[in-house]
């Protein structure tokens, strides 16, 4: 048997240029499914743009829509929680608006990638393409919804009065977090959601509940003293909460925030790519 | 060629390993693979009932072997079938080929790029623009963006999308979707295509070029794995063949032998000629014949009309079939013969003119049935000047005995042989010979004579009609141009005695068309007239003579009288 793999490997040395696959060579799926989600990185941006086209092509205001969704539901919230509960939040709009774009920024995130990967399914019967990406496109199209969120997230800024301030330029750090923490949580969701039909809609139950427990559009000094630890173990919490500090306080959050959230991320997307790449062969026919 | 049952052999591995053929040539190679899958006994859909059944301790797991120990080679360029029922494991194979599925146990190896058997226009989006959707389909095929900007132009005009290519795409009809996605999955030359014999080309104008480009991919070297469970197509078109049964390679070897074990197996008639079953000598690795594919330029009334092609039919064509075909389009034909692979031949005639070939066919074939009924293997026919052999044939396609084309120049005679091997004729002949010089005992007779598009290059019309007279026994055909009548009589001899006129006979001067290559073979002729010709065939003793009247749709010359076919019975 070994003089064949030899004679295998010769004739590989020989056409170069060809591309050969050895199912005996995956050794390390964690590994191969990075380098091929490396290689296939023009069909991601080609995924992310369709998505980001097919859901306003036929709407008359089209991209409008992402800025002017979190935009409305900040109002609502706003007249809500100013007027009706008389929440002492400074700067309640920004407030409440920076915590519904990144919430929903990690929510499209998770949903958005198990429907991509049962969408994905019969094509992925067919012919090879890494799992991971429709996880991976469904985080960039979120992406780039936040980015664009971020705009009337400015401008709400500017009318409300909250200075500008320099620490603006650490924002990328929390949206790194996360994304790293949203695509761990999207890679373990998908891998189970392959198996069983309803896990879509049970989280999307769970999601409402969490968005719920998570200092969003109330402020997080309403929470009890009590309750605190409780809150203290919901990572979107933690990476809420350093997201807005550079908007509001103009500061990074405190060091245990940032450490938390930052362990969060890691470890959820160390784990989540670790879980989803052992079994990436057998979702093909699990969908 | 090891032919191996389980028996015989607990580890299959076929032959080829062992002989010298150097290794550069393989492209897929499956060592000792097996696939277990691992499922609830019974399927567990929800979550819910997932952690409540865990819960009671009442999952219990079974394993399936859906793939055990199988070893198999395919090479460079070899058409290769996999037989067997459903579930027997084809398309798990087919997902460990394509990357889809990881085995078990064993090793996969797979050299080049392999064009998967996706439904026309999978993985499009009905929202984006056709151009949109290029670059989404080609990188799903693994290509990169800049791989797909060089490729686009080419993909744009293969699929004939013209300016709809930034319309949306479900602006598109299904066969512009079908072009556009067949036009992206082969816009490069894959190393290996799998091929579903249920899947179709597309469009019936567009079959052409799908065929052309595949027959093109086959010369040039791409492995074909063929999956079907018909075991006639894959007799009649693979080199090799391998059949799988519950998971296991049951055999692998010369086509006509997997599938006489396949049939023994499950007691099934074979599609095999009672002879060849009998046949105790099956080591002898003759390649298996192609049966004489019935052909298929035309079947229905209209010859132009394309029939539909699936992948597995194009492919079909033997590799000295395909060798024949690449003559045949490397000329220019009068007639727009369509060829097995269903490609079409060059012809020099527009295509609103070709359609007088289609037309005369279908009149012609109108006569023979209401003659002789549907059946017309007792039937000798002669087509005389057969030029490149169309009516010929045709004739010959619809299983008449014998016929004989007939015509005066080697070029034709050269041409229509070519054809008549590309369709695997045997009950045709062609012969040189011109109708105005030959002796009508030099031929038998003939129950159908065919003289179409013959009369008006005659100089001696006459003895022509008469020799076509003594060479048939039952039916004449003819089909030429007529000249414009003349009625009345003339005088005869003096003022007072006159002869009425039988019909006219135009003189033409030829001088030009004689000097074509293939032009006249002399420089004058004698044109007959309608009513001359129907005169003159009773003249010769023809029982009755009929007009055949073509179709209302038919080409201009035939519907306005200028051109006329009669029947003459003998």
């Amino acid at each position: 048997m070994s003089a064949q793999i030899n004679k295998i490997n010769f004739a590989e040395r020989q056409s170069a240029k060809m591309q050969v696959y050895d199912s005996a060579l995956l050794n390390n799926p964690a590994l191969s499914e990075l380098k091929d989600l490396w290689q296939y990185r023009d069909l991601l941006m080609q995924l992310i743009a369709r998505n980001i086209k097919t859901r306003y092509k036929r709407s008359v205001l089209g991209i409008l829509w992402t800025m002017l969704n979190p935009l409305l539901m900040m109002l609502v919230l706003t007249f809500v929680f100013s007027n009706v509960f008389r929440f002492q939040q400074p700067h309640y709009a920004a407030y409440a608006l920076a915590g519904v774009a990144l919430w929903n920024f990690f929510a499209q995130t998770t949903t958005g990638a198990m429907s991509e990967l049962i969408w994905g399914g019969n094509l992925m019967n067919k012919i090879y393409l890494p799992r991971s990406i429709f996880a991976a496109s469904a985080l960039g199209t979120s992406l780039v919804n936040l980015l664009l969120t971020l705009i009337p997230l400015f401008v709400v800024m500017a009318i409300t009065g909250v200075p500008f301030r320099p620490a603006l330029l650490i924002l990328p750090l929390p949206i790194l977090l996360t994304a790293m923490f949203a695509l761990g949580v999207a890679l373990i969701l998908s891998r189970v959601a392959a198996y069983f039909a309803d896990v879509l809609e049970m989280y999307q139950i769970f999601l409402t509940a969490w968005m719920y427990l998570t200092p969003i559009i109330y402020p997080k000094e309403i929470i009890s003293p009590d309750l605190q630890w409780l809150f203290n173990l919901n990572p979107m919490y933690h990476l809420i909460e350093i997201f807005r500090a550079p908007l509001l306080i103009g500061w990074l959050a405190g060091p245990k925030t940032v450490l938390a959230s930052t362990a969060a991320a890691v470890v959820t997307l160390a784990f989540g790519w670790w879980y989803f790449s052992r079994k990436a062969d057998e979702l093909a026919y699990r969908i | 060629m090891s032919l191996l049952t389980e028996s015989d052999n607990p580890k299959p591995v076929d032959k080829l390993t062992e002989t010298a053929a150097s290794d550069d040539d393989m492209v897929i190679r499956l060592e000792n693979v097996s696939v277990v899958y691992q499922a609830p006994r019974e399927r567990i859909k929800t979550f819910k009932e997932y952690v409540i059944r865990k819960v009671k301790r009442q999952v219990e797991h079974q394993q399936f072997n859906a793939l055990s120990d199988v070893s198999l080679e395919l090479r460079r360029s070899e058409v290769f079938g996999l037989i067997g029922h459903n579930g027997a494991g084809k398309s798990t194979l087919l997902k460990l080929v394509s990357r889809v599925m990881r085995p078990t146990r064993g090793r996969v190896w797979v050299k080049g790029r392999i064009a998967p058997l996706l439904e026309l226009g999978a993985g499009f989006h009905p929202e984006l623009s056709g151009r949109e959707n290029i670059f989404l389909n080609g990188t799903l095929l693994g290509y990169s963006r800049a791989e797909v900007e060089k490729l686009f132009d080419g993909i744009v005009e293969f699929s004939e999308i013209g300016d709809f290519i930034d319309a949306p795409l479900r602006t598109y009809s299904t066969g512009m979707t079908g072009r556009l996605g067949f036009a992206v999955a082969t816009a490069t030359r894959p190393d290996i295509l799998i091929v579903d014999e249920v899947l179709s080309v597309g469009d019936e104008q567009f079959q052409e070029k799908c065929a052309e480009r595949i027959t093109d991919f086959r010369q040039q070297g791409t492995t074909i794995l063929l999956v079907t469970h018909s075991s006639e197509l894959v007799q009649r078109i693979c080199d090799r063949a391998a059949w799988l049964d519950h998971g296991k390679l049951c055999g692998i070897g010369q086509p006509a032998e997997i599938v006489h074990l396949y049939h023994e197996r499950y007691h099934l008639t074979s599609p095999v000629t009672e002879s060849e079953i009998v046949e105790p000598e099956p080591i002898e690795p003759k390649p298996v014949e192609a049966e004489p594919v019935v052909a298929k330029v035309i079947v229905t009334e209209d010859f132009l009309a394309e029939e539909t092609e699936t992948l597995s039919e194009i492919i079909a064509v033997s590799r000295e079939v395909l060798a024949l075909e690449q003559q045949a389009l490397e000329k220019e034909w009068f007639y727009p013969y369509r060829l097995p692979s269903g490609r079409k031949v060059q012809c020099y005639l527009p295509p609103e003119i070709a359609i007088i070939h289609g037309n005369r066919w279908a009149m012609v074939k109108t006569v023979l049935r209401q003659t002789f009924g549907q059946d017309w293997s007792q039937l000798d026919c002669l087509d005389i000047g057969c030029n490149q052999g169309f009516f010929s044939v045709k004739l010959a396609e619809h299983d008449c005995r014998n016929v004989v084309g007939l015509d005066a120049r080697q070029q034709n005679i050269d041409d229509a042989d070519l054809i008549r091997q590309i369709y695997e004729l045997n009950n045709v002949s062609f012969r040189l010979g011109d109708i105005s010089k030959i002796e009508p005992t030099s031929l038998p007779q003939f129950d159908v004579t065919l003289m179409l598009s013959v009369l008006f290059w005659q100089e001696n019309p006459i003895g022509v009609l008469r020799t076509a007279k003594a060479l048939t026994k039952n039916l004449l055909v003819i089909e030429t141009p007529v000249a414009p009548e003349i009625f009345g009589e003339m005088d005869w001899g003096s003022r007072e005695v006159h002869k009425p006129l039988q019909g006219s006979f135009a003189l033409l001067d030829l001088t030009e068309e004689s000097k074509r290559p293939l032009g006249s073979l002399t420089e004058l002729s004698f044109c007959p007239g309608r009513e001359s010709l129907i005169w003159l065939l009773q003249k010769l003793g023809f029982s009755s003579v009929e007009l055949v009247l073509p179709a209302p749709d038919a080409y201009e010359q035939l519907t306005s009288g200028s051109r006329m076919m009669v029947v003459a019975r003998v």
